[in-house]
C-alpha cells in the first residue's frame, strides 16, 4: 500500500497535483468573474449602444472622461457616500451593541443568536418588499404605530421627501446587514481570553475602560474586516433603490448603483454603463484598501 | 461486482436516452411576455396547437423585470419566437432590430384593416407595423361615486381646478385625506404618462410633429399641468404617495383614493366584489379639462411581435395571427376573450360589433364614456423615436424635484429641452 502511495507520488508532483485540483475553481472563477470583468473593461472603452447597432467603435477614455466632467456622474456619487456612511455607521454600532450583548451569559442566547439570523436568511429583494410594505403612507405597520402612540398626527409618505427617505432607506438597508456584521464581531469577541478581563476586574477598571482598552483594540482586525466588508457592500446598493424608491424622489436616492442600472438596462447604453461600473469598482477597491492601511496602522499603534 | 457493473450500465443507457430524447423534443414555438393569466394564455396555445399542428409554449418574465430580461435575452441571441411589446420601448427594440416588422406578410393587410389608424400607428416605426394588438385602449379617469356623495357632490369634476375644489370637500367632510392620487413615481409607466394626461386634457402636448419641445414654453399647457400637481400636492390634496406609489388601482380598491386617473381596463378589477372594497362605487368620467378644452387623453397598445429569433417565419406568423388577429374559424378568439373574461380592452372594429362584448363591458364601465374619452386622445409620435427613452429616464428626477418645488421648473423644462434637442440632432432627427 505504502509503495502504491509512494508510486503515485513520484508520478504526480505537487504542483501538477495542486494545479489538477485547483483548476475547476479557477474555471468558474474565469468564467463567471474574470469573463465578465474582461467584457466590462472592453466595453468601458468602447461606444456600445444596443439601440444604435452598427455604429460599435473604440474611443479609448472617453466614456471615463464625459462621466468625470458630468454631474450625472458627481450627484449619484455624492449620494452614494451619504448612504454608504450612513449605512456602515449604523451597522457596525448596532451590531457591535448586540455581538456584546450576545457575548454575555444569559437565558435565551441560544435562541436570540438564532433569531439573528433570519433577516440575514431573507433575500435582499424580499426584505426590501418587506420594508415597501412597512411604509406604506396609507396602510404601512410604521405609520399606524407611530400613529397609535402619538408621535405623528396623520400618515407620512416616508420615501416621498428628503431626508425622510434617506433615513428610512439607510434603516431598511442595515436591517438585513446587521446580522453578518454581528456574527463576525461575535466570533471577534469570543476570541478574546477572558482572563484578561478578569486580571483588569481586580485591576479596579470599569466597564467603560475594559471595553475601551480590551475589547477595541483586540477586536479591531475583526472590526476592519466588517467595516470594510460593509462599506463595499453598501456602495454598491442597488436592489433596495429599485424596489422602494427608483432612485427618486428627484433623484434624491439615485446612487451610482442605480445610474448603472439606468445607463446599461434602461438606456442599453452598455459603454457608458459599463465605463461607470468600473469607476465605482475602482472607488471602491481604493476605498477598501485606504480603510485597510488606515485600521493596520491603528493596531500596530 | 458483475451486478454492479450491470446496473450502473443500464443506468447510464437509461440517462443517455433520456437526456437524448429531452434534446431532441421540439417543444415548438415559444411566446414570452408578463405573467398575465398564464393558465388562459397556455390554454389559448393549445387551440392554437389544435388548429394549426405547431406545439406553442408560453415562457413569461416578471412583468415589471419584462423589459430588462428581454433585452437581456436579445443581446444573448433569443429564444423566443414570438414576444409581447409594450408601445413604450417598441421604437427601441425595432431600432435594435429585435423585433421584425409584419408588413407585407400574407393576410397582414386584411387584419390592419380593421384596425384604427391610431393603434396602427402605435404599432409602428419607421413606417412599418411591428405587430398585432394584444389589447388596447384609453387612459380615462375613475373616481368614487359614494366618496363625492358622501362630501355632498353631485358630478364629477369637468375641470382641473374643478378637481380641487371637490377634493377639499372630500378632504373637510372627512371622507378620505388625500382624495387626489397621481401617477408621479419614476418609472415608465407613471409620471410623463401622468403629465401627458394633464398636459393633453389642457389642450396641449409635450412636442409637436416635427419633435420639437413644446413643454418648456412659457405659459404651455405642460407648464400649466406642473403647477397644477404643485398646487394639489402643496394643498393636501394631492396623494403624497404619488411620488413613490407603484399602482394606485390598489389604493382606489381600497376606497382610500377618490379621483385617479387610469387605464380603462383597470375598473374591472376596482369593481369586482373580490378584489376591491369599493366594487361598485367606481365610475369612469371624462378626464377634466381646462383652457375651454373639454378633455383630453391618450391611446396606449401591447401587441405581439415576431422577434428576430424566430426559426420559423411562417408559423411564428401564424401565432401572431392567431393571438392578435383571428383564428382559423374567422374569429377574434383571443381578443374576445381577453375582453369578456378579463375586461382587457381591444382595437378590432369587428369586436365592438359583438353584442356578447358590449354587455359584458357595461357591467364595470359605462362605454359609451369611454368612448367618448377615445375620441379626445392624442397622438404622441414623439414616443417612437428611439432616443425617447432616454430623455425620458433623465426627466423623472428634475421633473419630480420641479413638482415639489425643489427646482425652479423654468429651468427644470429649459434644460429638459436642450437635452432633447441634443437628443435629436445626435440622432439625425
Amino acid at each position: 500500500m505504502q509503495s502504491k502511495l509512494a508510486h503515485t507520488r513520484k508520478e504526480l508532483p505537487q504542483g501538477a497535483l495542486a494545479i489538477f485540483f485547483s483548476a475547476p475553481a479557477v474555471l468558474i472563477i474565469a468564467a463567471t468573474i474574470l469573463a465578465p470583468f474582461c467584457i466590462a473593461v472592453f466595453l468601458s472603452l468602447h461606444n456600445w449602444n444596443l439601440k444604435r447597432p452598427g455604429r460599435e467603435r473604440f474611443i479609448g477614455l472617453e466614456n471615463y472622461i464625459d462621466w468625470l466632467t458630468d454631474s450625472d456622474f458627481w450627484e449619484p456619487l455624492r449620494t452614494t457616500f451619504t448612504f454608504a456612511i450612513l449605512a456602515v455607521a449604523l451597522i457596525v454600532l448596532l451590531s457591535l451593541l448586540i455581538s456584546l450583548l450576545l457575548n454575555e451569559k444569559f437565558p435565551g442566547r441560544g435562541i436570540l443568536r438564532a433569531l439573528l439570523l433570519v433577516p440575514w436568511a431573507i433575500p435582499s429583494v424580499v426584505n426590501a418588499l418587506l420594508w415597501k410594505w412597512l411604509l406604506n403612507p396609507q396602510y404601512g405597520l410604521v405609520n399606524a404605530v407611530f400613529f397609535e402612540l402619538g408621535i405623528i398626527t396623520e400618515y407620512q409618505n416616508v420615501l416621498g421627501s428628503m431626508p425622510s427617505v434617506m433615513i428610512w432607506l439607510v434603516i431598511a438597508y442595515s436591517w438585513i446587514h446587521i446580522p453578518l456584521a454581528t456574527l463576525l464581531l461575535l466570533s471577534g469577541l469570543q476570541t478574546i481570553p477572558g482572563d484578561i478581563y478578569e486580571s483588569a476586574i481586580v485591576d479596579g477598571a470599569n466597564i467603560w475602560q475594559r471595553f475601551r482598552f480590551i475589547t477595541l483594540p483586540l477586536l479591531r482586525p475583526m472590526l476592519s474586516i466588517v467595516i470594510i466588508f460593509e462599506m463595499i457592500f453598501a456602495l454598491k446598493v442597488f436592489d433596495i433603490i429599485f424596489v422602494l424608491t427608483a432612485g427618486g424622489p428627484a433623484d434624491a436616492t439615485n446612487v451610482l448603483g442605480w445610474t448603472i442600472y439606468t445607463e446599461t438596462f434602461r438606456k442599453l447604453d452598455f459603454g457608458a454603463g459599463s465605463s461607470i461600473a468600473m469607476l465605482l469598482g475602482a472607488i471602491t477597491l481604493a476605498l477598501a484598501i485606504l480603510f485597510y492601511v488606515i485600521l493596520e496602522k491603528g493596531a500596530e499603534r | 461486482m458483475h451486478r454492479t457493473r450491470s446496473l450502473f450500465l443500464l443506468l447510464s443507457v437509461w440517462i443517455l436516452l433520456v437526456g437524448g430524447a429531452a434534446i431532441a423534443q421540439d417543444d415548438g414555438l415559444k411566446l414570452t411576455g408578463w405573467p398575465y393569466q398564464v393558465d388562459v394564455v397556455t390554454e389559448n396555445l393549445g387551440r392554437f396547437t389544435e388548429q394549426s399542428g405547431h406545439g406553442a409554449q408560453f415562457l413569461p418574465f416578471p412583468s415589471n423585470e419584462y423589459h430588462d430580461k428581454m433585452v437581456a435575452s436579445f443581446v444573448a441571441g433569443t429564444e423566443f419566437d414570438v414576444a409581447y411589446v409594450r408601445d413604450s420601448y417598441l421604437a427601441e427594440w425595432a431600432s435594435a432590430g429585435w423585433i421584425l416588422p409584419i408588413t407585407g406578410l400574407p393576410g397582414a393587410d386584411e387584419l390592419l384593416a380593421d384596425l384604427p389608424a391610431g393603434i396602427i400607428e402605435q404599432m409602428s416605426y419607421d413606417g412599418e407595423v411591428y405587430g398585432l394588438p394584444y389589447y388596447s385602449g384609453v387612459q380615462t379617469m375613475a373616481y368614487n361615486a359614494a366618496h363625492l356623495e358622501a362630501a355632498g357632490i353631485t358630478a364629477p369634476p369637468e375641470t382641473w381646478a374643478e378637481m380641487l375644489e371637490q377634493a377639499q370637500m372630500i378632504k373637510d367632510a372627512g371622507v378620505v385625506e388625500y382624495p387626489i392620487l397621481m401617477q408621479l413615481r419614476s418609472g415608465e409607466n407613471y409620471l410623463l404618462r401622468e403629465w401627458e394626461t394633464l398636459t393633453a386634457a389642457r389642450g396641449g402636448r409635450l412636442f409637436d410633429d416635427d419633435f420639437n419641445p413644446l413643454f418648456h414654453l412659457e405659459g404651455s399647457a405642460a407648464w400649466q399641468a406642473l403647477d397644477w400637481l404643485t398646487e394639489g400636492l402643496d394643498a393636501g390634496l394631492i396623494d403624497p404617495a404619488s411620488l413613490t406609489d407603484d399602482d394606485g388601482t390598489l389604493l382606489m380598491a381600497a376606497g382610500t383614493t377618490s379621483y385617479m386617473t387610469t387605464t380603462d381596463y383597470t375598473l374591472k378589477a376596482m369593481n369586482d366584489p373580490e378584489q376591491s372594497n369599493a366594487a361598485g362605487s367606481i365610475k369612469n368620467a371624462l378626464i377634466p379639462g381646462a383652457n375651454d378644452v373639454r378633455s383630453g387623453s391618450w391611446g396606449y397598445v401591447r401587441l405581439y411581435s415576431i422577434t428576430n429569433g424566430a426559426e420559423d417565419m411562417d408559423s411564428a406568423w401564424q401565432l401572431v395571427q392567431f393571438l392578435g388577429g383571428r383564428d382559423a374559424t374567422g374569429e377574434y378568439y383571443v381578443a374576445k376573450r381577453w375582453a369578456l373574461e378579463f375586461g382587457l380592452g381591444f382595437s378590432q372594429q369587428g369586436l365592438y360589433q359583438d353584442q356578447d362584448v358590449r354587455e359584458s363591458i357595461s357591467g364595470w364601465i359605462d362605454p359609451d364614456l369611454l368612448s367618448e374619452q377615445g375620441e379626445y386622445a392624442i397622438s404622441r409620435p414623439y414616443r417612437f423615436v428611439p432616443f425617447f427613452s432616454d430623455w425620458e429616464i433623465g426627466s423623472w428626477g428634475p421633473l419630480q424635484a420641479a413638482i415639489l418645488g425643489d427646482a425652479d421648473k423654468g429651468e427644470v423644462l429649459k434644460d429638459l429641452a436642450e437635452e432633447w434637442n441634443e437628443l435629436k440632432e445626435d440622432w439625425g432627427y
